[in-house]
């Protein structure tokens, strides 16, 4: 936390190379984010330019009232958000709320060329992830990979602590579901 | 011998370290519960290791050359201003220099005529510094809209 603040105030003194340093501590946050929200590949890293280049312009007015990280977290949701209400609609981040249950699966990599692949866990896992509604698989990494607590991912979503939970916890029984499907299939096929 | 099970739920608040003693007893009795204990922590763990979207190596260069390329056009943009400024100031006074206070009685009565009278007298030097002034202020013009839409877009 007092790191980051001399890094912050060195940013703002002008210093480019103290905001390389926060490019190089958040990019795989903001990649993280992004890349979960927004599901076309190219337009992921055009958006992430935008994200850093907001945070470079508004840096002045981060006032220390949370993490850095959570900040930053917040800039690259929301950038993303309004990226998907263009292209979209809201119904594309949420999956119609109570539905995710008729959220499809990924489709079965049948092909015999595939058979490598699905063996790999960690690819079937990526698959399915990239199947469940857009916010639950960005929970999913903030809590998994970046450690945040419920209250953080509340607070960079704005949504109630409880709402989180309780998206995570259906984002996980259906991945553990469809994971656990996939493996017994796999079994089966040796 | 329990017949409620635990929950989904319950599993998942037990690994992420909310579970009541209540849990861990069952857990400790059942079986069933067990392996699906198990099948959550084979979940957590891969999804630990997960690495959705990795933006590539040169992502900070490219932010950075954004950067100085947004200030860069601001910057530009100011000093065509600037120069636009200089470019009409030294007009004025070129024409205040030759022809002092008579040029102010005339100037709005017909300009046109003035400029030219003056551009014949000068031999087309103060038409070359007005046409200079002009060009240089539509420059500005033209820099700013570019910036403001360039800002806009991202
Ligand atoms: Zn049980």
């Amino acid at each position: 936390m007092i790191d980051n603040r001399a890094l912050v105030e060195t940013i703002l003194r002008g210093d480019p190379d103290a905001f390389r340093t926060l490019i190089r501590q958040h990019q795989r946050l903001v990649g993280h984010i992004v890349g979960r929200m927004v599901k076309n590949r190219e337009d992921v890293e055009d958006i992430c330019q935008e994200v850093f280049l907001k945070i470079y312009r508004s840096l002045k007015d981060f006032k220390f009232n949370s993490q850095l990280s959570t900040w930053i977290a917040a800039i690259a949701f929301n950038t993303a958000v309004t990226h998907m209400q263009k292209t979209k609609g809201a119904e594309a981040i949420f999956g119609g709320d109570d539905e995710i249950d008729s959220f499809p699966a990924a489709p079965d990599g049948s092909a015999p060329d595939a058979a490598a692949e699905r063996a790999n866990i960690s690819f079937v896992l990526r698959t399915e992830i990239d199947h469940l509604p857009p916010l639950y698989g960005t929970i999913v990494a903030l809590f998994h990979l970046h450690e945040m607590s419920y209250q953080e991912i509340g607070t960079i979503m704005k949504l109630p602590k409880g709402t989180v939970k309780s998206y995570l916890f259906r984002g996980r029984r259906l991945l553990k579901q469809r994971l656990t499907a996939q493996i017994r299939q796999e079994d089966l096929c040796l | 011998m329990s017949i409620n099970h635990l929950s989904d739920d319950q599993i998942q608040e037990y690994l992420d370290g909310l579970s009541s003693e209540v849990t861990h007893i069952h857990l400790e009795k059942c079986a069933a519960c067990r392996e699906n204990l198990k099948a959550y922590q084979n979940l957590y763990k891969h999804l630990q290791g997960d690495t959705p979207f990795e933006l590539p190596s040169d992502f900070e260069d490219k932010v950075m050359s954004n950067i100085r390329g947004q200030s860069e056009t601001a910057n530009s943009g100011l000093l065509t201003f600037f120069l636009s400024l200089l470019g009409v100031a030294g007009a004025f006074f070129t024409i205040f220099y030759y022809y002092g206070l008579n040029f102010l009685k005339a100037a709005p009565e017909n300009f046109i005529l003035i400029v030219d009278r003056v551009a014949k007298e000068l031999n087309g030097g103060l038409t070359l510094i007005v046409a200079a002034a002009l060009i240089l202020i539509l420059l500005g013009i033209v820099d700013r809209n570019i910036a403001r839409v360039r800002s806009r877009i991202s």
